[in-house]
């Protein structure tokens, strides 16, 4: 079946040839980055995780919501994702190999990264998010080549899939949970510190995933003969819809608590994330360009222009790029300043860290670019 | 209680060997605190700073060099990047809240020095993903350069600002005439702190910060002995410690 | 024909033998020979913690086993083998003889294309790096 991505049109190997000069780019960076030290990104004493995890994290939240369609068709019969599940499957796979990715170049000692392997931590979240992280790359990567085989041969797929693809849907609940309690347990960093941190990520997650999902699904339908039918789409318009107001609504519940209780530490980091215009190298623009995309998406996803082609394609880039921001650069980075001692430290990512991040994302859509190809022409086989 | 002539004999000779050892170590080291038994059990070491008497030299900083240079701690040139494991600081940032308009007086603005508290419920200890950091039995908070991969996840987990990370090689930042030998650099890539000078306490001496204090502002000791310096130093004094409410509790107490 | 396949894949795989041995039998027909590894000893000792032969095989185990000990579980008694007392320590035991470290240490791990991460961190003198 893998043979099935190496036949492809011209402007199929063009993406794959213009993702590899991206890949190269990153890579030659990285090169530079080991041999300098991480000094070549903005990272600081201060706000000492930057672009690297903040990708790492919204990225854990992509692959997340894989379970969005898997659950409904499995669980629910819901026939209309007949079509797409296999595209969550490979979409949390692309997903989760940029999570390792991003964070190995994250590293200061990258081949050391066994460590974690060899001296378990299990008190550490994040000895806990390698582990579950791992097993849902492994999960998703055979549950999706073995039901994209059984495609492929015209056969059921085999029984002993059935469970594990019910596995799949609480250990997507478990990875982004983990990921959130990375940050929600550190006492010292208030605007993490919050019981709501872990819904605030799921519920973030089951809004962006989806609406990466249907950005992909228009791509393919408009270049390839991938079409899937309205239904999907429409029911996904729909999960958006309920997964971003909650994702808004939880953010409301933040800053409530924050400032009615006017206790400096909590108020802090929200203040200087919304209302921080004059501050060094400020996040404030970043975060209601976030807010305003928002709004473009919540007016789009509540009227009728969600049941049509181009409503929802604008509101899920909205709704993908607000969430991309905000919990990006919103959530990860504001998370640092005020720093310990009261100070603000600024955070801008470097040409070097950009690059490699891009070269990162275009490793994610390179994998995916690969799988999509084979499930294509498999699926174009099929219907022969 | 009964006791033999050989028991006596016995216990005489221990007692005399201590009290002969421990006078005869003060006059090797000048400024030994402790048994140098490398025993850690049962004891917590901590550190009381005098902030009244620091205060007396703003413009001093013998403790952050006396540190920087015993540990072959690079001089950054980018602050942003710095790798510190002792600095001065004001009250206000350290322990926000404490000093009011109303109260404080001469200690508004006043700088004290800053290091690793050396938690006795560390958050970093916990995070730690493969144990590079780990809390002694006496306390120290730990930090081993050959296991740690980088991850940062322990500056993010530490409330105070303690750790710093190699984000270049040191060696470019140090100067191969001055460095002491005997103590290795580290290597870029690797999160180091204080470490209350572990080699030095287990050998009996006190960290370097201490010893090059001229008020002798800094006292060291094990809190569970109940005539150490520390001890004596907290005795009739209020003393705080930075940011109690986050449970970590920290074995740095200032002494205001 | 069988007789031809047999001939074809007989040369194919001496051909693949021709190429893969290449650095064996090139060196050989020149005459080129490994020299062994040079290391100069540390002028004044006459004898290492353990005998040259076991140090040059373990030394790397030993160390690891001195370091965790020290290190991570704060045993730093000083060790004794063949009635002389060596501190646990790399610095303080082994590099206070060898210090020089283009004459010895790098002789061998040259040699072998090893570049170990100790000297990252140990200070030993004379050693050439970005030092300020």
């Amino acid at each position: 079946m893998i043979e099935k991505a190496f036949h492809g049109t011209r402007r199929y190997w063009l993406l794959l040839i213009m993702l590899g000069a991206l890949i190269a780019a990153g890579i030659f960076f990285y090169l530079r980055q080991t041999a300098e030290g991480l000094s070549v990104t903005g990272m600081s004493r201060s706000v000492s995780w930057g672009l690297y995890i903040a990708q790492f994290t919204f990225f854990v939240g992509v692959a997340a919501s894989a379970v969005t369609v898997v659950l409904p068709y499995y669980l629910h019969d819901y026939r209309a994702f007949g079509k797409i599940t296999i595209l969550g499957e490979f979409l949390a796979v692309s997903s989760v190999i940029m999570c390792l990715l991003f964070i190995f170049v994250d590293l200061g000692q990258p081949f050391r990264i066994l460590h974690v392997i060899l001296y378990p931590s299990p008190t550490s979240p994040m000895f806990w998010d390698t582990v579950v992280l791992f097993i849902y790359l492994v999960l998703n990567l055979v549950i999706g080549w073995t039901v994209l085989t059984a495609e492929y041969r015209g056969t059921p797929p085999p029984s002993w899939v059935k469970p594990l693809i019910i596995l799949s849907i609480p250990w997507a609940i478990s990875i982004h949970t983990v990921t959130a309690f990375l940050y929600a347990g550190l006492p010292g960093r208030h605007l993490w510190l919050s019981a709501i941190t872990a819904a605030r990520f799921l519920a973030s997650a089951f809004s962006s995933g989806p609406a990466l999902l249907i950005i992909l699904c228009r791509v393919a339908r408009r270049y390839t003969d991938f079409d899937p039918g309205e239904k999907p789409e429409r029911a996904l318009g729909l999960i958006i819809t309920y997964a971003f107001s909650a994702h808004i609504f939880f953010i409301l519940l933040e800053v409530f608590t924050a400032f009615y209780s006017g206790i400096p530490s909590h108020r802090a980091s929200l203040e200087r994330l919304f209302w921080g215009w004059s501050d060094p190298a400020s996040l404030t623009p970043f975060l209601w360009t976030s807010m305003l995309l928002a709004l473009i998406a919540l007016a789009l996803l509540y009227t009728p222009a969600r049941c049509r082609d181009a409503g929802l394609l604008i509101a899920s880039i909205a709704v993908f790029a607000s969430v991309w921001i905000e919990k990006g650069l919103g959530f990860v980075v504001g998370g640092f300043n005020p720093d310990p001692l009261e100070r603000l430290v600024e955070y801008r990512p470097t040409a070097p860290e950009s690059l490699i991040t891009l070269g990162v994302w275009a490793t994610g859509l390179f994998i995916l670019a690969l799988l999509f190809k084979i499930t294509a022409a498999v699926r174009r086989r099929a219907s022969e | 209680m009964e006791m033999t002539r050989l028991d006596f004999l016995k216990k005489a000779w221990r007692t005399g060997l201590v009290l002969f050892g421990g006078a005869s170590f003060k006059v090797i080291s000048g400024s030994a605190l402790l048994a140098a038994d490398g025993n850690t059990a049962g004891k917590r070491m901590a550190m009381a700073i005098d902030v009244r008497a620091c205060m007396k030299d703003s413009s001093c900083a013998k403790c952050i060099d006396a540190c920087h240079k015993g540990h072959n701690v690079p001089a950054i040139p980018d602050a942003k990047q710095a790798v510190i494991w002792i600095w001065k600081d004001t009250i206000d940032r350290a322990m926000p809240g404490v000093l009011n308009e109303y109260s404080g007086g001469e200690l508004h603005g006043a700088k004290t020095p800053i290091l690793c508290n050396q938690c006795g419920n560390p958050p970093c200890v916990r995070v730690c993903p493969t144990g590079a950091t780990w809390k002694r039995e006496d306390g120290i908070v730990m930090m081993d350069q050959h296991r740690c991969i980088g991850c940062r996840y322990c500056m993010a987990a530490c409330p105070y600002g303690s750790r710093s990370f190699n984000w270049s090689d040191p060696r470019k930042h140090l100067d191969r005439k001055s460095i002491t030998r005997d103590y290795p650099t580290r290597t870029k890539g690797t999160v180091e702190k204080c470490e209350f000078c572990a080699e030095r306490v287990d050998r009996g001496l006190e960290p370097l910060c201490a010893a090059a204090c001229a008020e002798k502002a800094i006292s060291f000791g094990d809190l569970n002995a109940a005539g150490s310096a520390v001890r004596k130093a907290l005795a009739g004094r209020i003393a705080l410690r930075r940011k109690p409410e986050l449970g970590t509790d920290p074995s740095v107490y200032y002494l205001l | 024909m069988a007789a031809s396949r047999i001939v074809k894949t007989g040369a194919a795989l001496a051909l693949a033998a021709a190429i893969l041995g290449a650095p064996f039998w090139w060196s050989a027909l020149r005459g080129m020979k490994q020299k062994a590894p040079s290391p100069e000893k540390p002028v004044g000792e006459k004898e290492c913690v353990l005998p040259a032969a076991e140090m040059r095989a373990n030394h790397m185990t030993l160390l690891f086993q001195w370091r965790d000990d020290a290190v991570r579980k704060g045993d730093r008694t000083p060790v004794a083998i063949g009635g002389k007392k060596y501190e646990k320590s790399l610095t303080g035991s082994c590099l206070k003889c060898h210090n020089k470290k283009e004459d010895f240490c790098d002789r061998c791990h040259d040699t072998l294309a090893s570049a170990p991460a100790c000297f990252d961190c140990h200070i030993i003198t004379s050693e050439r790096g970005p030092w300020k």
